[in-house]
């Protein structure tokens, strides 16, 4: 058994040594992956406190829970980013995906500790599969909150709907990782899929823009 | 078994008109087709995440209903794009019929309760109120108007609302697994309302 705040403070210690030297712009970004990191300790707690309260297994937890959870804790620092400096587009579209990065890369470092580094492949595939699924579930996000809609009450509504678009992605990719043998690879090359297409279209100019 | 064949199919019309649509979106970079892929994403991956569970774990899910959290989303996408196809004089004004959607809904709703969770089944009525009395009033209006080529999305957005309520109503009286359940039928017709959308999208961005 390993404790999560124990494997928080050994990676967030030099993160936070590192901000007090660095510079502005190099210091948000750091920022930004400390504030996913926290976010996934904070869901951790949230996750197995509703899990408890319901009385529901690790696994209905893990498929039915987490997802709306992390997702949720995952867009509300990135709401108070949003309302509070009113970054530039560019800006918040980094920040979104740094907190998404800062959210996979405890989430897989929790995993290490709780079963182990010995099998190279399957830590490869689940490294790669965790990390694109936030990515991509920020990346739906991100679109909601920065592109689709001008008026506030359309972008609150939007948002909350590819919040839910992110939550069940979520909840099929948690069920597919899960499960034993080749459905887990499976479950970790489709987020993987999805950035290789969107890759493709940003290279042919083929994306979807849409004016403010 | 039959419920598999029946979701996978629904998973995969609904999965053509996600292409179609995005392929639109690509091209024409018009927002009513990205809410409208939104929307057919919503139901696809509310289908997905139904069908794993099911085939995976051998249950429905037990406690937080992720697939219909899904559902509805899709239900705002739908209101989201008649708000942005319709023109804002449509909104303007004091109409009573369009108020008799919300009634529907909510009559529907007093029924439901018999049967389902009271969560789920005032979540629904509000959506389905919603997007009752938007898509009654946009027919309403765009029955005086000069350009009525919204007309099409109004009706298809009626359809799908009143396939909803027929696959609901039926699933309240059928429960057996078997091909003379009508539920197969309705939940069939339903997918097949996904379908108009397209045309009623596309006629409505050239408007």
């Amino acid at each position: 058994m390993s404790s999560i705040e124990n494997v928080y403070i050994c990676l967030a210690a030099p993160m936070l040594l590192a901000l007090l030297f660095l510079q502005p712009n190099w210091r948000r970004v750091l920022l930004f992956v400390l504030t996913g990191m926290t976010a996934c300790l904070l869901s951790a707690y949230i996750s197995t406190f509703l899990a408890a309260s319901i009385g529901a297994d690790l696994d209905s937890a893990a498929y039915e829970i987490a997802p709306f959870v992390e997702e949720i804790m995952k867009l509300l620092p990135v709401l108070f980013y949003l309302m509070v400096f009113e970054p530039q587009r560019k800006h918040a579209i980094g920040g979104i995906q740094m907190i998404a990065v800062g959210f996979a890369t405890f989430e897989n470092a929790c995993y290490l500790s709780g079963y182990g580094a010995e099998n190279l492949l399957a830590l490869t595939v689940r490294g790669f599969g965790t990390g694109a699924m936030h990515v991509v579930c920020g990346a739906f996000t991100a679109v909601g909150l920065l592109f689709l809609w001008d008026r506030l009450w359309l972008r609150a509504v939007g948002t909350l709907c590819l919040l839910s678009l992110s939550i069940t992605f979520h909840g099929i990719f948690n069920i597919l990782v899960n499960q034993p043998g080749p459905v887990s690879v499976i479950g970790s090359v489709i987020p993987l899929s999805v950035i290789g297409v969107y890759l493709a279209a940003v290279r042919k100019k083929v994306y979807i823009g849409v004016d403010p | 078994m039959i419920e598999s064949y029946e979701n996978a199919l629904q998973f995969a019309v609904a999965l053509v008109c996600l292409c179609v649509s995005i392929g639109r979106a690509m091209r024409t970079r018009e927002r009513a087709w990205i809410l409208l892929s939104a929307f057919y994403a919503c139901w696809t991956l509310g289908d997905l995440y139904w069908e794993i569970f099911l085939i995976f774990l051998h249950i429905t899910p037990p406690y937080f209903y992720v697939a219909d959290f899904s559902w509805y989303a899709s239900y705002l996408l739908l209101f989201l794009l008649l708000r942005q196809l319709l023109p804002p004089e449509a909104w303007r004004g004091r109409r009573l019929l369009p108020w008799i959607g919300p009634v529907f809904a909510v009559a529907m709703c007093a029924f439901y309760l018999q049967f389902g969770d009271v969560a789920s089944n005032l979540v629904c009525m509000a959506l389905m109120a919603l997007l009752l009395y938007h898509a009654i009033r946009g027919l309403l209006f765009l029955r005086g108007a000069a350009d009525r080529r919204q007309t099409l999305l109004c009706a298809a957005v009626l359809v799908f609302c009143a396939m909803e309520y027929l696959t609901w109503t039926v699933s309240c009286f059928w429960k057996d697994d078997s091909l003379t359940n009508p539920y197969y039928l309705a939940d069939t017709l339903l997918t097949l309302s996904f379908i108009p959308l397209l045309p009623g999208v596309g006629k409505a961005v050239r408007a």
